[in-house]
């Protein structure tokens, strides 16, 4: 090995050491012991205590949870997709009228603090009785400007001859989209999709407002059981903030594999 | 290929309907509302006119909290972006080790802002955090980092970096997995070292990219809530109190809704004037 190259990944790995840090910490105290936790403040421990997961897993309604969480995850995230493939598209390859606006007017969307917007947003739902329900989590959602910004940008840099071919075979606008420019932008769907599951996965605010029975909790606010009004039980809630973070560490490891093998697979031509 | 006219608004239909349903007509009721008073203890609606405006325009708390979001934006956006830009060139291929890079660096992203703000909240800790704990055996004294006026905003944008260089990193990545290999095969035949590939096939192939990335950093910048409200709660006086910070305790600590309504609308006019400067200025190559 070159020194160049040594150097770099002695670079990255130490980078990597101080990004992963905090979540180490995380690990090690959900670890702890009830008194130790309040003294120790190393990375030494004095004994594993798994037992401190099954605890935690006990002490919320996680399957429920879990199940709230994923229903809604992937209902928002597929939604985002199918929208924002489609409306990125007539952005980056279609000449109409008014797109200038369009386009200023999706990026303007992504401006507005969420905390503000659920004011009037929850005096809507409320009125169409979605409150509490899959539906008032769900719909809104459907669409985001950041998709859309993101899929006309990854759009704009398909080459135009894949489409023309496409369209001299007789493949209609939808099934050139589909067939030929999407896949070509498959990083940016795969980037989308994990990006919006993880903030649908780790969105707490939203739940806290739209819904009020345990039932429809989610993984987020099923951990705020460890947060009493004095005191917070931070061992337990180690633990079930890396039980809760398992299903996004699995997408994005599977996911980003998938995402290189399948583009080296089916080959970007230029 | 022949064009229907109708064909274009058949595609922005879908994402347009619900962006236009559950974003653009809440923005529109809330910029009703930044022209009336609206108390929400006593439930008490009046038309207010311009005052709201008037009276932030008067408030120097709006001042200190353009001055921080300022300090904040341009602490997190430049060297988030270019960090995550070098981590990123340096980890195309697909070596195994790289992707244990990738994976650790995206960790902040996966993990909740709630859950790690405990955790740097007691890295940060005066007495017995690991930070000053380190700090002290290479000799420098105790820093109380969010205690400190001078020294809390710094320790938020640290925190910031630390979550977004990863989101940003995996934009990037996908950016250069779509530039052709053939690009930088043509680029080695005629000679072009490591930095002479990135200036000449990289960069203005990535140019989408780094646009895309820079406006949704510089959004993302000014509406950022979580980490200063987990770590700061907008102080020690007021110094990590930005614009966004400012609109919920406007909203939510003295429930002055069209208040913080005046407030979101500049907020607003602000990120959108920039945005809107920028893309015009990159015309269609952004």
């Amino acid at each position: 090995m070159k020194a160049s190259t040594i150097f770099k990944h002695l670079l990255l790995a130490l980078i990597s050491t101080l990004f992963l840090m905090p979540f180490v910490w995380i690990i090690v105290t959900s670890l702890r012991g009830p008194v130790e936790v309040l003294r120790e403040h190393t990375l030494i421990l004095s004994r594993f205590r798994w037992e401190n997961y099954i605890s935690a897993w006990r002490a919320s309604n996680f399957p429920r949870q879990f199940l709230n969480s994923f229903v809604v995850g992937v209902s928002v995230t597929l939604g985002q997709i199918f929208t924002s493939a489609l409306a990125g598209y007539a952005l980056a390859r279609m000449e109409f009228k008014g797109k200038k606006i369009v386009f200023m007017t999706v990026l303007a969307t992504l401006i507005i603090p969420y905390h503000m917007l659920v004011v009037p947003l929850f005096v809507m739902l409320a009125r169409f009785g979605w409150i509490n329900t899959y539906r008032g989590l769900i719909i809104p959602m459907l669409a985001n400007g950041f998709g859309i910004y993101l899929f006309r940008q990854f759009f704009k840099k398909v080459p135009w001859q894949l489409e023309e071919a496409a369209a001299i075979d007789g493949a209609s606008r939808w099934s050139t989209l589909w067939r030929v420019v999407f896949p070509q932008a498959l990083p940016a769907a795969g980037t989308l999709f994990i990006f919006t599951f993880v903030a649908e996965w780790n969105d707490l605010f939203r739940w806290l407002i739209f819904t009020h029975s345990t039932e429809m909790r989610n993984v987020q606010l099923g951990l705020s059981v460890f947060q009493e009004q004095f005191a917070t039980d931070y061992v337990r809630l180690m633990a079930a903030v890396v039980i809760v973070t398992v299903p996004t560490f699995i997408l994005f490891v599977i996911g980003h594999k998938k995402l290189i093998q399948g583009i080296s697979l089916g080959g970007i031509k230029g | 290929m022949r064009r229907k006219s109708y064909e274009p608004f058949l595609y922005l239909t879908p994402g347009v309907f619900f962006l236009a349903f559950f974003i653009v007509l809440p923005v529109l009721f809330l910029l009703v509302l930044s022209f009336f008073r609206w108390d929400m203890l006593s439930g008490a609606i009046s038309f207010a006119g311009l005052e709201n405006y008037s009276e932030m325009f008067k408030d120097p708390a709006l001042y200190n909290a353009l001055k921080n979001t300022v300090l904040y934006v341009a602490g997190v956006v430049p060297a988030g972006m270019a960090i995550a830009l070098f981590i990123a060139v340096q980890l195309k291929g697909k070596l195994r080790t790289y992707s244990i890079y990738r994976t650790s660096i995206f960790m902040p992203v996966i993990v909740s802002l709630a859950a790690s703000g405990v955790i740097w909240l007691w890295i940060y800790d005066y007495r017995s955090g690991i930070l000053n704990h380190l700090l002290s055996r290479i000799g420098i004294s105790q820093i109380n980092w969010l205690g400190n006026p001078d020294t809390a905003l710094i320790s938020v944008i640290i925190v910031t970096l630390w979550q977004r260089i990863g989101y940003n990193m995996v934009i990037f990545f996908a950016g250069l997995q779509v530039i052709p290999e053939q690009l930088y095969e043509a680029a080695m035949i005629d000679g072009a070292k490591a930095s002479g590939q990135f200036r000449y096939v990289t960069w203005p192939n990535l140019l989408p990219t780094t646009s895309f990335v820079l406006v949704i950093n510089l959004i993302f910048a000014f509406r950022d809530f979580d980490q200063i409200y987990v770590m700061t709660r907008g102080g020690p006086m007021s110094r990590t109190t930005t614009l966004v910070y400012h609109i919920y305790e406007t909203a939510f600590a003295e429930f002055n809704i069209g208040m913080a309504a005046a407030v979101t609308m500049i907020l607003f006019l602000i990120v959108m004037a920039v945005t809107y400067l920028y893309l015009n200025y990159m015309g269609e190559k952004a």
